[in-house]
Order: C-alpha cells, then sequence, then structure tokens
C-alpha cells in the first residue's frame, strides 16, 4: 500500500483503482510502522470507493482492523448524492461513552472502594442473560425507548430532564421508527436495557489523576483528585439485531443501485433510496436504545455510589460530563472549501459515519453543548482498564479537518488469542488490584482477553489528536475500580 | 473440524468438512467453541430451515440463527444434523440441533459474540475438501 507522508501526524494513501479520494490516517511514524502491514490501511482505501464520499476516508491514530470500515474510521457522504453504509457504524449501533464527575474525592472514597464496586456489579446487569427483574421493558415501552432514548428513561425516573444538556444530540436521534426495527430486535431488546454486555464494555470507577487545562477541566466539572465514573456500552442486541437485517437488505441494494465495492459488509444504498431510508431510521431507533441504556445505567452507579458511602444520592455530586456516540452515522454540516463554520452560507450537509470516532465539536458551535459552548464539547476517550481514560476537548480544526471527529479509544495491539496466550497463568485480576485497581467481572476470559497489555498506550493516541489539532488534552482519568461482563 | 485465526479486535474461524453441509455442521460446533469452553450435551432437540440465495450468505443467516436462539433462548448447541438443497434459485437449510439450556454454572463464557460479519466471509472448494472463513464481531 503506497502511502505518502503529509506531515508529521497525517498519511496520505493516494487515490487508485476505485478509490472514489485519498486516504488520510493521522498516526506518527511509529505508529505507523506498527499499522503498515495491517489489512487496516486496505480497509481505508476500501472505504474510500463508497459513492458520494466527501473530501478523503479518514482514519484516526487508534485505527485497527475491523470488518468492512477500519476501526477508528470516519467517512463523510454526500447528504444527497451519497450512500449510507450500515458497515460504517458497525453492529454495536451508538457504542459509546458518558463520563460522570462527582463531588467525591479519591480519599473519600478509597475506604468504600470495593463496596462501591461490589454495589455496581450487584445492580448494573453484566454478563449473558443478565437483566434486572424490575426493569423488563413491554412492546409499547421498548417502542418509547426506540423513539425518545434517554428522555425516555428519564420520564421513567431515571435521571433528571436537564441531564439530557450534556448528552450527545441531547440524548436521542430524529428520525426513529420503531416500525422498521424488526421483531427479532425487539425480542433481544427487551430485557437488556440497563445491561453493560460484555466484551471491551465495563463502567469504571476513576479518579482525575492530571489536570491539563484548567478552565476546560473547571467547566466540566473536573478537579484533581475528584472521582469520577466511565460507562462504556451501546445498544446491545437491539442493536446487533438491526445491523444485521439491514446488511442483509443491503447487500441486494448495492447490487440493485450497481455499487461495486471490494468488500461486502461495506455495502449500501443511496441515503434517499428506500433501502437507506428504512437503515436510517432503524439505525436511530438502535442509537436511542442506546442513550436510554446509558441513562439507565448511570442512574444505577449514582444509587450504587450512594448506597456505599450512605449518603443520599443528590450528596454525590454525580452529574453528567459528556455522553458520546462513537459508532454512529450523523447528518451533520460542514465547512466545505473555506466556508465560515458559524454560518451556513459554505456548509454542506453530510452524513458522517463514525466506526470507532468521537464527535470533536469546536467552542461556538451551536451543536456544542450551550453550558460548554465557550470552550469545546467534551471528548471522552477510554483506555485500557489498567492505566488511564482521556477527558479532551474538540477545536476548530477537527470542524475543518475531519468532519468534527476524533480518535475513541486505545486501539487494540493483541487479538484475543495472544492476550491470552500472553496472560498464560498469571491472574490479570491480581495483576489490576497491585496496580492499585479492584475488579469485579461476570466472566474470567473476558478479563484476559481485555489485560491492559492487549491495548495501544492510549497515551500516544491522545497526543497523536493533541498534536494533529484534532482536540485539545483537559484531564486524565486513573482506574481504581470497574466492573465488566 | 474447526481452527480460529487471529483478528484483531474480533475472531476469525476456518472450518473445513468433506462437503458443504458438513461446513454447516462443523460451523455450529465453532460457534459454541467461540462462547463457551464447557461441554455441551444434546439434551434437547430442535428443528431449523432457512434458505438464502448464496450458499455463504446462508452460512451467516445460520450462524446468525444459533446465536439470536442462544441470545433469546439461552439454547447452546452441541451439534446439528444438516442437509442442503438448491432449489429454484435458493439455497435451502433443513437441520436438527442438539444441545441444551445456559448454565451459568456449568458453560463457563469465553466470549459472547455479537454478530457473523460478512467480512473476508468465503467458501472455497479445492481437493481436500470445503473450506469456509467467517469473521465474528465480539
Amino acid at each position: 500500500m503506497e502511502l505518502q507522508q503529509i506531515d508529521d501526524y497525517r498519511w496520505r494513501i493516494p487515490r487508485h483503482g476505485g478509490m472514489l479520494v485519498d486516504g488520510i490516517v493521522y498516526a506518527d511514524a511509529a505508529m505507523i510502522d506498527e499499522i503498515r502491514n495491517d489489512p487496516s490501511l486496505q480497509q481505508v482505501a476500501n472505504v474510500a470507493h463508497l459513492p458520494g464520499i466527501v473530501s478523503a476516508a479518514l482514519a484516526m491514530p487508534d485505527i485497527h482492523w475491523g470488518y468492512g470500515f477500519p476501526i477508528g474510521g470516519v467517512a463523510a457522504t454526500d447528504a444527497e448524492d451519497g450512500v449510507i453504509s450500515p458497515g460504517g457504524v458497525g453492529y454495536d449501533i451508538n457504542c459509546g461513552v458518558r463520563l460522570l464527575r462527582s463531588d467525591l474525592t479519591r480519599a473519600e472514597v478509597t475506604p468504600h472502594l470495593k463496596e462501591i464496586v461490589a454495589q455496581m456489579f450487584n445492580r448494573v446487569p453484566t454478563g449473558v442473560g443478565a437483566h434486572r427483574s424490575d426493569l423488563r421493558l413491554s412492546h409499547q415501552d421498548l417502542r418509547g425507548v426506540l423513539e425518545d432514548g434517554a428522555a425516555w428513561a428519564i420520564r421513567k425516573g431515571y435521571g433528571r430532564q436537564d441531564e439530557l444538556d450534556r448528552i450527545e444530540e441531547r440524548g436521542r436521534l430524529p428520525g426513529a421508527d420503531p416500525d422498521l426495527v424488526s421483531e427479532r430486535a425487539f425480542e433481544r431488546g427487551h430485557a437488556q436495557l440497563g445491561t453493560l454486555g460484555s466484551g471491551n464494555h465495563f463502567a469504571e470507577v476513576q479518579y482525575v489523576a492530571e489536570i491539563y487545562d484548567e478552565q476546560a477541566a473547571a467547566t466540566f466539572g473536573l478537579f484533581k483528585d475528584h472521582v469520577t465514573v466511565m460507562i462504556h456500552s451501546g445498544s446491545r442486541g437491539l442493536g446487533h439485531q438491526v445491523c444485521e437485517d439491514h446488511l442483509r437488505v443491503m447487500i441486494g441494494a448495492s447490487r440493485k443501485y450497481g455499487i461495486e465495492l471490494p468488500d461486502r459488509q461495506l455495502c449500501c444504498a443511496p441515503i434517499a433510496s428506500p433501502e437507506g431510508r428504512a437503515y436510517l431510521a432503524a439505525m436511530s431507533a438502535a442509537a436511542n436504545f442506546a442513550f436510554a441504556n446509558r441513562q439507565v445505567m448511570s442512574h444505577w452507579v449514582r444509587e450504587s455510589v450512594a448506597a456505599a458511602l450512605e449518603i443520599a444520592p443528590a450528596r454525590t455530586g454525580i452529574d453528567i460530563v459528556y455522553d458520546v456516540c462513537h459508532n454512529i452515522a450523523k447528518f451533520e454540516e460542514f465547512p466545505i472549501d473555506g466556508g465560515n463554520g458559524s454560518s451556513r452560507r459554505g456548509t454542506r450537509r453530510v452524513c458522517v459515519h463514525r466506526k470507532g470516532s468521537t464527535r470533536a465539536y469546536p467552542p461556538g458551535h451551536v451543536h456544542t453543548p450551550p453550558v460548554y459552548r465557550d470552550v469545546g464539547q467534551p471528548v471522552l476517550i477510554p483506555g485500557d482498564m489498567g492505566r488511564y481514560s482521556y477527558v479532551l476537548v474538540g477545536t476548530q480544526r477537527a470542524y475543518e479537518e475531519t468532519f468534527g471527529s476524533a480518535c475513541h479509544g486505545a486501539g487494540r495491539r493483541m487479538s484475543r488469542s495472544q492476550a491470552k496466550r500472553a496472560v498464560k497463568a498469571r491472574s490479570v485480576f491480581e495483576d489490576l488490584e497491585a496496580r492499585g485497581v479492584h475488579i469485579m467481572a461476570a466472566g474470567a476470559a473476558t478479563v484476559a482477553e481485555e489485560m491492559p497489555e492487549a491495548y495501544k498506550d492510549v497515551a500516544d493516541v491522545v497526543r497523536v489528536v493533541h498534536e494533529a489539532g484534532l482536540s485539545r488534552r483537559v484531564a486524565q482519568l486513573r482506574p481504581i475500580g470497574v466492573i465488566k461482563g | 473440524m474447526h481452527e480460529f485465526f487471529d483478528h484483531t479486535g474480533d475472531i476469525g474461524v476456518r472450518i473445513r468438512a468433506a462437503n458443504p453441509a458438513g461446513l454447516f455442521e462443523a460451523g455450529a460446533v465453532a460457534m459454541t467453541d467461540v462462547i463457551t469452553s464447557a461441554t455441551v450435551e444434546p439434551r434437547q432437540t430442535d428443528e431449523i430451515a432457512l434458505c438464502a440465495s448464496a450458499l455463504d450468505l446462508l452460512l451467516v443467516d445460520w450462524l446468525s440463527e444459533l446465536l439470536y436462539r442462544f441470545e433469546t433462548r439461552a439454547f447452546l448447541v452441541a451439534r446439528a444434523h444438516v442437509a442442503l438443497a438448491f432449489v429454484d434459485e435458493a439455497h435451502h437449510l433443513r437441520a436438527r440441533i442438539e444441545g441444551e439450556p445456559f448454565d451459568a454454572g456449568r458453560h463457563a463464557i469465553k466470549v459472547l459474540v455479537k454478530a457473523v460479519t460478512y467480512h473476508a466471509l468465503e467458501i472455497t472448494q479445492d481437493a481436500d475438501g470445503w473450506t469456509a472463513t467467517v469473521i465474528f464481531d465480539i
């Protein structure tokens, strides 16, 4: 794969073959050496084949081999002439991250940490088939979740109305149509609201270890040594089924519309076609399920911390910092050819596919939450469970260069079997305890596969994003307690 | 028979059999092997019928059907008996599956599968028999 260096942090895959635009990868020289022979670069080139793709097929520094799109991939297609590709969203529709801040200090929490983790593990279902008997949705309830997202959960008492101000899209994608969500998806979803799932999903108790930008951190409610909780989860089986159902339709649609692609997983249909519109309506419904899912879990996390400390939930000071989607396709507007972002003139409406990428909007943008309009939108980047995660803030540069997108995490370094081989007899549980991280998990095998060394150092990924100007570092969060599926 | 191969974030499986029906039977066993390290007993049986326009799409449908049954009915497959037919331009599958309900006490979970992908999906035939390649999203 030919790769041209543009500057210290950008590499171009020149347009060739059926590519409609170049590919551009954000990475430093050391990262490029690691990914040079990886199938993920070919996947960037494959994405550049999508009809109507605008500007370039992009990849963030946490790029790794996915299915169809690379993980860490971003593609914007023209809202009128472009296509929508379910592979650019993935099976876990609106998988995302929510960060909660608190008034509690690390010193106050540490003596009660095991109890907090145990309370979270008891209240937030993890693992196979786990769900709470007090939250089993009727068909009608589930329709409400799919239509209204986080607002549905708040109506049912899981949180406060003003929390919607701190969720991407206010926790609800418009245009969701439950009638386009299959019976099977309903069946998979009805007992899964408020459940964490498995794999790399987690809920993590952390503390603010470093502050890089005092003003932004204070605006986000983050203070040194204060405790935070990060939740990483998505739309569960409901979203997986929506993707599966519509991928099959899209395989036929690609043929019908004469779209030739190098990987069937990229199958797509024009946004304006019946197949494209149906997928978008179903995807939005699944995304709303994910928003409600994280809303319910964060309510239970607040209750868990309060119960462990024997204080009222309101006294924890636990509030949402932000909630971001990192597997999503959304209609957004960007300045094209030097247009001004604050004005509608010179903008172009596109469908941004973010497959393992986080929106990173600048200060002053109308879709940056009003509470953060002076500093920019929080960008939440989870790392592995042994080291650290980061809070960044979006920039004008990202808005102009990457369709307002940044990285989404550390990116895997080892496959799951490599991780298991590397672990051998030693206990990841004991290793984490030695690092000061208390963990409870439904499955020991998952913990081994998710061990810290299986991931790239998220600090490297964040450094490249920061240096490339796609987001600025605000704070580093270090884990002290984790629950996993 | 099946073997796993490395995929950075997910799990790839290569399935080999003497004939296409054998691929589907071995695929069911591979699916269970992705999910649990425990032995699954053939205590209950059920029937499945599916059809698709291509054999590889039928394989994705088949494995997705088993995943759906695991997730919604907690049913793990021990083995499957599969018959395939090509009728009216479509591939038809009829199967009897044997297995048992998931028991958290006995069936240690290796990993939960989100979906069966089309990425690098392939069914090929050579002198030694048939091979299928499937990547599971984890």
